[in-house]
């Protein structure tokens, strides 16, 4: 039988931030994962991330993250999408809880967009400038602060599964593993899609469903001067319309897509975005897969031979009210939550960490945390988990 | 083998950085993949994937994983105009 402070269960980009905050304060924590660390969706992530909490972090962590500072474009294929653009462009937007506010975008005409973006079609509307865009490499991230953690001290056990949790006088006290027990003052649950399992055998409902993304990768091609290009007015469309989207008149969105591509840095490029429900189905569809492709001949025509060597899927984290699930409830004492970012969980890796380890190590109300608290849920059903 | 051999000569992996995952941890060639990148270009490991299992055996001891890597669609390179007729019917009229 283990002893320690804090167990967090999951080893992915959330799970290992937080052990690297709390080690760092000198707690003693567990890191729980039944695969490697990463193995999950942090290993199907594009890697979209703010500079505001990514700067320097690979020189605190010691590891390359391979981080890019650069801009991104929102591709305007039709006309009549101009004026929304024009409109888009002017405003500042709110990008969600805990994220920075994007702004100084810029309206471009199709001779402007090709000039930052020579491989752009010669037959776009437009493009809007978004002039401060960064990315990493989702895994490498993980593996920066799992490595990091363990040189402050904090325990990682892989292919390790915790079956349960137990409590003592409504409070928590032990996970149950298929490696043995751990006891413990304090569990956070940060396993993704998995975590509405675990919490079972507390009588806990965890209303977070898998949410699928698709992604072609393709190889090494012409080099792309964006970090991401996208078309214009589907990406947040998409996602925040949730179960609702199958029923828009957008007939991408109706299918679930909203079309952008990387480039990584060494060269291959990542396409999608799709967003669908499908359960625990990790399988890629050849219609959305058609589709992304040829999306990305009308955007960039000049891949036309370049090869799709690999497709893969993946499960956002989605919940009822598109926020996530953070921190303490009152259901339980010791029991905490990290987990249901729907595709921002990249992107808030960072934030996520240290607000964690300072609401377990501080014991303090954090007021924009406590609206992402469980208990908002409490006695409600949702259409999305009928549905399911 | 020397350290600086080429293991994936797609994505330039050498024997050094595959021992390296092996050593933080990974029992794969999956865990490998992610830690390293081998695997991940052109020929999607169809070159590197039994070189790095019987890395893995040889250090670890333990024999071919039953783990294999998941298989995803296409099985060789396909160029995206071709991905394009994925979804269409075959046959349309």
């Amino acid at each position: 039988m283990m002893h320690t402070d804090i167990v967090i269960v999951g080893g992915g980009i959330i799970g290992c931030s937080i052990a690297y905050s709390l080690a760092a304060e000198g707690a003693d924590v567990v890191v729980v994962e039944r695969g490697d660390v990463a193995c999950g969706t942090t290993s199907a992530a594009q890697g979209g991330v703010f500079s505001e909490h990514y700067a320097g972090l690979s020189e605190e962590l010691g590891s390359d993250i391979e981080y890019r500072e650069g801009f991104s474009l929102l591709l305007v294929a039709d006309e009549k999408d101009l004026p929304t653009a024009a409109e888009y462009a002017a405003q500042e937007h709110p990008k969600g809880l805990f994220l920075p506010v994007e702004k100084n975008l810029q309206l471009l005409d199709p001779k402007e967009a090709q000039a930052l973006e020579p491989s752009v079609a010669d037959d776009l509307a437009g493009a809007v400038l978004r002039p401060r865009f960064a990315d990493v490499n989702p895994m490498a991230v993980a593996f920066a602060y799992a490595r990091a953690a363990q040189r402050s001290g904090a325990r990682l056990l892989t292919h390790t599964t915790a079956h349960r949790l137990s409590t003592r006088r409504r409070k928590v006290s032990s996970v149950s593993t298929d490696r043995g027990r751990i006891r413990c003052q304090t569990v956070v649950l940060a396993a993704g899609v998995w975590t509405p399992q675990l919490s079972e055998s507390l009588g806990i409902h965890v209303p977070v469903i898998p949410r699928r993304g698709q992604i072609i990768v393709a190889e090494k091609g012409p080099v792309l001067r964006s970090l991401r290009l996208l078309e214009f007015g589907l990406y947040t469309e998409l996602r925040d319309l949730g179960t609702e989207a199958t029923l828009s008149k957008n007939e991408f969105i109706r299918r679930g897509i909203a079309w952008n591509i990387k480039q990584a840095q060494e060269g291959n490029y990542l396409i999608g975005s799709t967003r669908d429900f499908a359960g625990f189905d990790k399988s890629t569809s050849p219609t959305v897969l058609g589709l992304l492709a040829q999306r990305t001949l009308r955007f960039l025509p000049r891949l036309r031979h370049i090869d799709c060597i690999r497709t893969f899927a993946g499960w956002r984290q989605y919940t009822p009210d598109l926020l996530p699930l953070l921190g303490r409830t009152r259901a339980l004492e010791g029991l905490l939550f990290a987990t249901g970012f729907e595709g921002g969980g990249i992107a808030l890796a960072p934030v996520v960490g240290p607000m964690l380890a300072h609401l377990i190590i501080s014991e303090q109300e954090a007021p924009l945390v406590d609206k992402c608290s469980i208990d908002r849920f409490s006695g409600r059903t949702f259409p999305s988990e009928v549905k399911q | 083998m020397d350290p600086a051999t080429v293991v994936c000569r797609c994505c330039e992996v050498t024997f050094a950085e595959v021992l390296s995952a092996i050593q933080e941890g990974a029992t794969s060639i999956d865990e490998v993949k992610r830690r390293t990148r081998a695997g991940m270009g052109l020929c999607q490991g169809k070159t590197c994937g039994p070189i790095i299992q019987r890395i893995l055996t040889s250090v670890t001891g333990q024999q071919a994983s039953p783990r294999l890597p998941s298989a995803r669609m296409p099985v060789r390179p396909v160029p995206l105009d071709a991905v394009v007729g994925f979804g269409k019917p075959q046959g349309d009229a």
